[in-house]
């Protein structure tokens, strides 16, 4: 795993990546590596943060710099060419179907099928198998693989998401405020399955608002404002002050 | 941490399922036994209304017979229904395909083999050009086959000038009013044509994707589905369907239908499917729900003939059944609906108080 071969290049990395939105600049040259583990992004409304996450998921193009994976540069031109390499986006409401099942949303465009007589048939049965089987290893507790969508919690939702992310060993994981429709327990469960993520040696990336719980949970931070990365700080060596000057720029 | 002593608590389980989940599959199944007990009774009303061994004997073929074409028809509907759209074009698409076909057999000695092959052309083009307006133009699909609607009708006249053709094929008369022991030849049309798109819409990937399409389809695309390639492909399906009932149409009568038998189709059609348990926002219903469907109307329609019931009664029976359909319907999903847009209205609330 790369969190042993410190030579590998990052899973994800960005190289000057530039964004305007007619006058404004959204973002002005950005250069960065994720590290394994949890990073966390704060900063403030404009600061950048949404931009950078809709870049590196493929959502929004860059008008200059580039995304790598694997030390390999990417030109997405859809979430689904970013998907395709590897990057997994949770989007709030938005990538569940509701009127199918928890096991049809895991396997959403890539079904297991079997050919009869030339045709690809969905293979129902094992798709719910081993949505079972990684469900199982996601600590939020489900009705059923079979459920509809439609009657889960904001939480499992999320859940479902991520499995799917789990089972397809995504390279990368991109959050951007996942929790910001969760009441207090969901959230608490949410952000226990991420740190187990993270803890795994997988690469996570989280967009969060609430500075304390960043500063508890993110084994990297960093802090944006006005389009670029101000600062890479080490969670805990860092206080809330500090952070917070940080992202005023009063510091 | 807080987070492990939370989900200690609820441990991870895929266990036992909570009352009141149903999935999506199970509730469908509710829908086709609820149209079969519906069926079962109007069957017996009508039989004890009428003389019950004629009834049975005469008129349960009958009601196959005339409810095929429909039933064709509803397939294709249905499908595209599932998607989420909806196509009006199918009345006048079937009655332009009896008129292609009819004017083409007319110039060669009833040559049924091109007839049949311009049929399937004619539904074809039909559906590619209701699929591209929606897929690839983004044209809402009410809209583009409201227009592909009138279109196909001037285009049918056009091509039969207004008048009525012949069609002199004795093997086509054959399709239309021979059968099998008692059971006609259309109906089995009606049975491998059910059949397949049954099998097409539940087990294979394609059918699949059409679900998840007319369930979202944002999702969809988030999940790399090529969603303009399933929304064409169910213009397609039902142009298809299309050019088979055309056929049909024209095995029944004979003639070209550029009006008579074909036009109307289209909402009787659709009556059929919502009947059958599919709903107007997509991804849910059934093939076999929409087919049971145009059987209960079709019962109703001959029944009430047979009771000696005023035709003009029929089409308010056939609304009020629908009517009474879509209401039970209602009831049974209202719960999963209402606590669906709680939760979605707390998410909504905690959303809006954590960006404060």
């Amino acid at each position: 795993m790369t969190t042993m071969d410190t030579s590998a290049p990052p899973r994800l990395a960005a190289v000057g990546l530039a964004k305007q939105y007619g006058h404004v600049t959204a973002l002005g040259g950005v250069s960065l590596e994720f590290k394994p583990g949890l990073t966390g992004i704060v900063g403030d409304n404009g600061a950048g943060k949404s931009t950078l996450m809709r870049i590196l998921s493929g959502v929004e193009v860059a008008d200059e710099g580039s995304v790598l994976v694997d030390g390999q540069p990417k030109a997405f031109e859809s979430a689904r060419d970013a998907r395709i390499a590897g990057i997994e986006s949770l989007y709030q409401d938005l990538a569940l179907v509701d009127t199918m099942s928890v096991a049809d949303n895991i396997f959403l465009g890539r079904e297991i099928t079997h050919r009869v007589a030339g045709f690809r048939m969905v293979d129902r049965r094992r798709m719910r198998l081993e949505a079972d089987q990684v469900l199982g290893t996601v600590r939020i507790r489900m009705p059923s693989s079979r459920a509809g969508v439609r009657q889960l919690s904001g939480g499992q939702r999320q859940a479902v998401a991520i499995a799917r992310a789990l089972h397809f060993k995504a390279r990368v994981l991109l959050l951007d405020e996942p929790t910001a429709a969760l009441g207090p327990r969901e959230t608490a469960a949410f952000l226990g399955l991420i740190r187990e993520v993270a803890d795994r040696g997988e690469t996570v990336v989280m967009v969060g608002h609430n500075l304390p719980q960043m500063l508890e949970l993110a084994d990297h931070l960093l802090v944006m404002r006005a389009g670029q990365v101000r600062a890479t700080l080490n969670p805990k060596e860092t206080t809330l002050r500090d952070l917070a000057e940080l992202m005023v720029g009063s510091a | 941490m807080t987070a492990d002593e939370v989900t200690r608590t609820s441990p991870p389980t895929t266990g036992p399922r909570r009352p009141g989940v149903l999935t999506s599959l199970s509730r469908d199944i509710y829908v086709d036994l609820a149209l079969v007990v519906a069926l079962a009774i109007l069957l017996i009303v009508f039989g004890v209304a009428s003389d019950g061994r004629e009834f049975l004997e005469s008129n349960l073929v009958s009601i196959l017979d005339s409810g095929s074409i429909l039933g064709v028809i509803a397939v294709g509907e249905v499908i595209v229904m599932i998607s989420g759209n909806l196509d009006i074009s199918v009345g006048s698409g079937a009655g332009l395909v009896t008129a292609t076909m009819a004017e083409v057999m007319a110039h060669t000695h009833a040559n049924l083999v091109l007839g049949l092959v311009i049929a399937v052309a004619t539904g074809l083009v039909a559906g590619l050009i209701n699929g591209a307006a929606v897929s690839y133009a983004r044209v809402n699909s009410v809209i583009a086959t409201l227009a592909t609607y009138s279109a196909y009708l001037g285009v049918a006249l056009l091509v039969t000038n207004g008048q009525e053709v012949g069609i002199d094929s004795s093997a086509l008369g054959t399709l239309g009013t021979g059968s099998i022991g008692s059971i006609p030849y259309l109906v089995i049309v009606l049975i491998v044509v059910t059949a397949i798109a049954m099998l097409l819409m539940r087990h294979s990937l394609g059918g699949h994707r059409m679900y998840a399409v007319g369930g979202s389809e944002q999702a969809s695309r988030l999940a790399g589905i090529k969603v303009q390639r399933y929304l064409l492909s169910v213009f397609l399906l039902s142009g298809l369907c299309v050019a088979i009932a055309g056929v049909m149409l024209a095995a029944q009568t004979g003639t070209a239908q550029p009006t008579e038998g074909s036009v109307g189709l289209e909402l009787t059609a659709i009556t059929a499917v919502l009947l059958g348990g599919t709903g107007l926002n997509g991804g849910t219903g059934t093939v076999l729900g929409a087919v049971l469907g145009v059987l209960v109307l079709s019962t109703l329609d001959n029944g009430l003939l047979l009771v000696g019931v005023p035709s003009f009664w029929q089409n308010v029976a056939t609304g009020v059944v629908l009517m009474i359909a879509v209401l039970l319907q209602d009831i049974s999903g209202h719960r999963n609906r209402l606590r669906a847009m709680r939760a979605a209205r707390r998410r909504a609330q905690r959303a809006a108080g954590a960006s404060r």
